[in-house]
Order: structure tokens, then sequence, then C-alpha cells
């Protein structure tokens, strides 16, 4: 096994990671307020670009959110299904021995992988299904990738009683075989979908053309801060509790808040998630951290708003990763969940206005990190949430040991067995699996 | 020919394209929607979504509109609507992309995710020439109407149901209802879409709408070598 790695990252992306280090200068803000009562548009970001035929469906869910997100009886509904379904709250964790060894600033993890099945990503699968049971849906669609999101979204439609229909690129669903078990076990249909690329974008596709086949009875159940809206704000809004609670959890144990916040970004979810409710604290720096992949090439990598330029695709405006013409390019990431060509239309803004800086990791950068958590904390990080930590342990020997670094840990490790076993025991992997055939 | 006849410009190529549009304009179709490829089109079906994908690595936007240019030239009476996904228009710049429809003499733009209200739709309200062809649906609803028809387009273009491209035609209960509202508020010719495959279907929708939209199952004639005998069979069954 090779020894994890502790501070060798010197590369490309130290010009990009500058931006990212340097404090907000904007002056009092009213960002929270901004979004929160945002029409769709965020600065000139978001929108809802879709066919008509989907018109209705966008303003119902408008509407029925609108009327949600103040209603007491729907929040306090929300709260006691995080509280009593998914576990919250989530742990917030000093990463001490780390912090020590890195010699700087100290980190702590926001422990998002303690949630029901693993990630962030059942908060607005929760919230998005309640709003779909106040619209009387009885059919509920979703996209997966990595099927983590089709996992969330299986798991609470098998909880409130509705028919599940997940949409999964075939290719996606080749790799990711023992997260399609998970939804089929919870009661789920899952879709490969072999059309395109026959991998996410590919079924957001085919999950946006079911809604426009089933348009009254479905609700379709997107799983990041992006897409048209309402999405990117209802997902913010239902994930904003990550940010609540690492504020409450940070000032009883440290007194203050903290300095930095630090999140990895497939589409914005968790990320948005944990900056929402520091928005106005011109004091905490914010950074996104993408999936750096392979290298900075085109195809290698799906850091959108680090190599991206601004498009309109699947229903909103933001930073995508395409061509000179406009073709969407393809991506790449060791971590499914950042594996994505788009990032919310928020997340655009809040950079534009440099409330937000970006950095990215490259995929031996998470696995490094991955490997570093579990022996120095005892934690077994998902590949996504290891981009952020990766750059936090990059930053952090910068700074003195009073400056405080959260990290959102969106999801456990659990899920990523066959990546992350084949890239550290290639050789025992490959024996376990030759004597289960065999047996 | 009562038909808006939908092709992929170069799938699988450009002289492909090429032959079949000859083919389309002998034929007698009326309407010639020529779609832009883009790579990860969203609202078609599998047919033309491989189509789009191949023939998005075969041609860029610019050639796209050289293409209809030339055909324009050569054929300066042939009605021809040009049809994108927003991205390809916005990447490749919108004033830009007027520009080159008033030179090649092509007033009509479909753009399916671009809704006709959005901010960025006004850009092509604005200009005198370009006409956006509302995508209208069974479930459009009086307000959002009146909305789609101020801008008195010529056109306008209506799913027959609740489907995609490509999928089983089937006639939503709705449509012949909303032809006449239409028609209320501005007098445009209603194209129906979606699913269509044969000339009995046509018939079906010429019987409330203007003309009959046909995509995917053209570009399936077209793969298996049997778009002539389709095109006879809808000459000579087209009422
Ligand atoms: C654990 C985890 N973290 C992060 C992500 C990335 O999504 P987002 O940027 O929306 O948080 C995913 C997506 O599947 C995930 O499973």
């Amino acid at each position: 096994m090779t020894e994890p790695v502790l501070m060798k990252f010197k590369s490309k992306m130290e010009k990009v990671a500058i931006k990212s280090t340097i404090k907000s200068t904007a002056s009092s803000t009213n960002y929270k307020n901004e979004i929160y009562d945002s029409d769709g548009y965020y600065g000139e970001y978001g929108g809802v670009f879709i066919p008509e035929v989907l018109r209705n469906n966008m303003d119902e869910l408008t509407h029925t959110f609108n009327a949600c997100k103040s209603d007491p009886a729907f929040l306090a509904e929300l709260d006691l299904a995080f509280k009593e379904f998914s576990g919250r709250p989530t742990a917030l964790t000093p990463l001490s021995k780390l912090s020590d060894e890195l010699g700087g600033a100290q980190l702590y993890l926001k422990r998002e992988g303690l949630n029901h099945t693993g990630a962030h990503k059942i908060n607005h699968c929760i919230g998005q299904v309640l709003l779909a049971k106040r619209m009387g849906k009885t059919r509920i669609i979703a996209e997966t990738g990595a099927g983590q999101h089709g996992y969330a979204t299986a798991s609470v439609c098998a909880r409130y009683g509705l028919e599940c229909i997940i949409y999964m690129g075939k290719i996606d669903y080749e790799r990711q075989r023992p997260n399609v078990y998970w939804m089929e076990l919870l009661g789920a249909k899952v879709i490969p979908v072999t059309e395109g690329s026959q991998t996410l974008n590919d079924a957001v596709i085919a999950a946006f053309k079911d809604l426009i086949a089933h348009p009254k009875e479905s609700h379709y159940l997107l799983g990041s801060a992006v897409g048209p809206h309402p999405f990117p704000l209802i997902n913010t809004f239902f994930q904003k509790v990550v940010g609540e609670e690492i504020k409450s959890q940070i000032t009883e144990q440290i007194g203050g808040l903290p300095d930095q916040c630090i999140a990895c970004v497939g589409g914005g979810s968790n990320a948005m998630g944990m900056f929402y409710e520091f928005l106005d604290d011109e004091s905490v720096t914010l950074t996104g951290v993408e999936a750096g992949g392979k290298s900075s090439k085109g195809g290698e990598h799906a850091a959108k708003v680090s190599f991206g330029k601004k498009g309109i695709f699947e229903g909103y405006y933001s930073y995508f990763l395409q061509d000179n013409d406009g073709n969407i390019n393809d991506t790449h990431s060791v971590s499914a969940g950042l594996d994505y060509c788009g990032v919310s239309p928020i997340l655009a803004h809040l950079y534009d206005k440099d409330r937000v800086g970006f950095s990215y990791a490259t995929d031996d950068q998470a696995l490094n990190a991955v490997q570093v958590l579990a022996q120095k904390e005892g934690i077994i990080l998902a590949l996504e949430s290891a981009h952020a930590l990766a750059h936090a342990m990059k930053i952090a020997p910068e700074y003195s040991k009073d400056h405080c670094i959260v990290v959102n840990g969106s999801g456990r490790g659990e899920k990523d067995l066959f990546i992350t076993m084949r890239h550290f025991q290639k050789d025992k992997m490959m024996a376990f699996l030759k004597s289960q055939l065999e047996s | 020919m009562k038909i808006m006849a939908h092709t992929v410009i170069a799938y699988p190529d450009l002289e492909s394209t090429k032959v079949v549009c000859e083919k389309y304009i002998a034929a007698g179709m009326e309407i010639l929607e020529l779609q832009i490829p883009f790579s990860h089109p969203t609202a078609d079906g599998s047919i033309l979504t491989q189509a789009n994908r191949l023939a998005a690595k075969e041609i860029s936007t610019s050639g796209a509109l050289d293409f209809v240019e030339e055909l324009k030239t050569q054929h300066p009476d042939q009605k021809v609507m040009l049809m994108s996904y927003v991205n390809k228009i916005f990447s490749f710049g919108i004033q830009n992309f007027i520009s080159r429809m008033k030179k090649m003499k092509v007033p009509y733009l479909i753009i399916p995710d671009l809704p006709f209200d959005s901010p960025l739709a006004q850009k092509f309200h604005e200009d005198d020439y370009v006409q956006l062809i509302p995508v209208l649906s069974a479930n459009t609803f009086s307000d959002r109407l009146k909305l789609a028809m101020s801008s008195k387009p010529d056109y306008v273009y209506l799913m027959a149901d609740f489907k995609i491209t490509g999928s089983q035609f089937s006639l939503h209960e709705n449509i012949k209802n909303l032809i006449s509202k239409i028609k209320e508020l501005h007098p445009a010719k209603v194209g129906l879409g979606f699913g269509i495959s044969n000339a009995e279907q046509v018939n079906q929708c010429l019987e409330i709408a203007d003309f009959s939209i046909i995509g995917s199952a053209l570009t399936k004639a077209c793969d298996e070598g049997r778009i002539d005998g389709i095109l006879k069979e809808f000459q000579a069954e087209v009422l």
C-alpha cells in the first residue's frame, strides 16, 4: 500500500487557488435575501430554459414551494423527517490529529455522511418529496449518475409511499451495479438510458422527457442545485440546514465563526447548503472545489467554473464545459458525483461577485485525502468530499493555529469501495472477486 | 404537400443532407425544417438524438448555416425554418445568428428550449425580420397563449400530444379547441407534429391543422433506405 502524502500539491492549480484565498471585498451584502426571494435569476445566471410543455410543472412547483417555504406546518414536518428519518443533526468533528500534523489551521469536518443513505442528498430528497405530496403527485422521477441521488430518492419514496422511477445512463448503470441493487431493493424501477453518451446528462434528459409524457401525476426530483428555476433555489433551501448546523456547532466549539468553509462542487447542492448561512458573514471565506480529474485537458476533468464557458443547457444559464461551437463536452472525475458538465447558477453568480472562490483538486489528490483521513482520523470519506478536504489540506499549513477551516464531508466513502479498493489494493480486490466467482 | 419535413443538417454527412433536401423539395414538401445539430438535444427522441450527436461532430453552426444559405440560393422560393437548441445560437452569438438569417433570407426560427417570454427571446422579438416560432402543447393555457401570440408569428408549432419526437402518434383531445383559440388571437398557420409516421396520420392532422410536421420517421426512412418509397406514399395519399 502506498504511503499517504500530506503536502505535495504544487501544480497548475495554484493559479486558480490564489483567487479562492483572497478574502471577499464586497461591502455589506444581503445575498441570503436576494437568493431566498429570487424569481429565478441570480445576476445574469439561472432562468427557465425549458420547452413550453413543461411550463405548468415548473409553475406549479414554484407556487407550491413559495407557499411552503414559510409555512410553519411544512417546516415542522421537514424538521421532523430530518431528525427521525435521516438522523440530523450530523456531527461537526474536529480533525485534531490531522490539523496538528499539517501544522497550520484547525480543520473541522461536517459529517453529512452520517445521514441516512450516506450523503447530504437525502436533505433535498426529503424536502422535494414533501413538496410532491403537497402537489398531490403519486410518481417521482429522478436522474442519477453514480446512484447516490437515486438511492436517496428511492429510500424517501419508499417511506412516503410514492412510485419511483430512476433514470441512469447505461454506462453508469453497469459500473454502479451495487447502487442499482439498493434502489431496486427499495422498490424503485431503475431504467438504463441507452441514448447519447449513456451517462448523467442523458439520464437528466430522459427524466425531463418522462415528465413531458407524464406531466400531471409526476414530480421530477432533480438532484442538485442546477436545472431550471425553481430547482436551484429549492435544493439550496432544503440543504441550508447544513450551514445552519455548522454555525451553531462551531460557535459552541470555538466561540465564533469559522474563517473558511470549503465544499466540493458537482452541481453545487452540498456547497450551497454549506455556504448559504454564511453568505452575509463577510469574514468567512467560501470556497468551492471542483473535480480536476486527470488533467486540465478538455474531457479529462469536470471543473466548469475553472475552465468552462457561459452557456444554456438543461434549463439554466451558467458555466458549462463545452467546445467553441456550443456542444457539451464529456467530463471525467474519479468521483461520479462530481462528474457533471454544469454548475449551479447561484454559485456562478456568487463567483462573479467574488463571494465564493473556486479551486480544484485532481483525482490523485482526492484519493490521497481519502487515505489520509482514514488513517489519521478514522473516517472514510466519499471521494466527492475528499476533493474539498484535499484543498483544505493544501492550504492549511499557510495559516496559524487559530485559523478555523470547516470542510463539508458531504458523503461517506463506503459507496466507493470498488473504486478506492481498486486503487489502493488492486491485487487483493481481484483475488477476492475471483474467489467469489469460483465459490 | 402540407408537410414540414425535418432533417438534421449533416446527418450522416453534408452530402446526404443535400441529396435528401432535394428529394423533399422535388416531392413538394411545403416547408423544410433544418436543424443545426447539437451534442445533447434535450427534447428529441432516440433517432434524432443519435442523429444530432453524430452530426454535431460533422459540422459547426457556421457550416450548417452555409449549407442552408446555399440551398436557399438554389431554391429561393422554398420555405425553410431553422431549428436549433438555444446553446448553439448563444455560443455563435445572437446578433451574428440574426445577421446570417437575414443574409440567407430565412426569417423563421424554432428554439425548443427558449421560452417565448424569456429575456433572451426578446432579442429575437426586437428584430423586425426574425420570427421565433412558438412551440405549444395541449397544456398551454390562455394567458400563456396570449403571450405567445402577441408577437404575431406566421406559424405555430403544436405538439399533438404529451410526447417527445419519435414516439407513437396520438392526438390530444384539447388540440382542436386550442387551434381555434390560436386562430382567434392571430391568423397563424398551425403545424401539428410529434410522432407522425404515415400518410394516414398526416391526413388526420390536416383535418384540423394547416400542416403536419414529420421528423424522426423521415430520418428513420433515410437510415433504412426507404425514403423514396415513403415520399411516394405521401404524394399518393396525402390529401
Ligand atoms: C457525497 C456527494 N458529494 C457531493 C456530490 C456532488 O453534488 P453537489 O455538488 O450537488 O453537492 C455528490 C453527488 O452525487 C455526492 O454523492
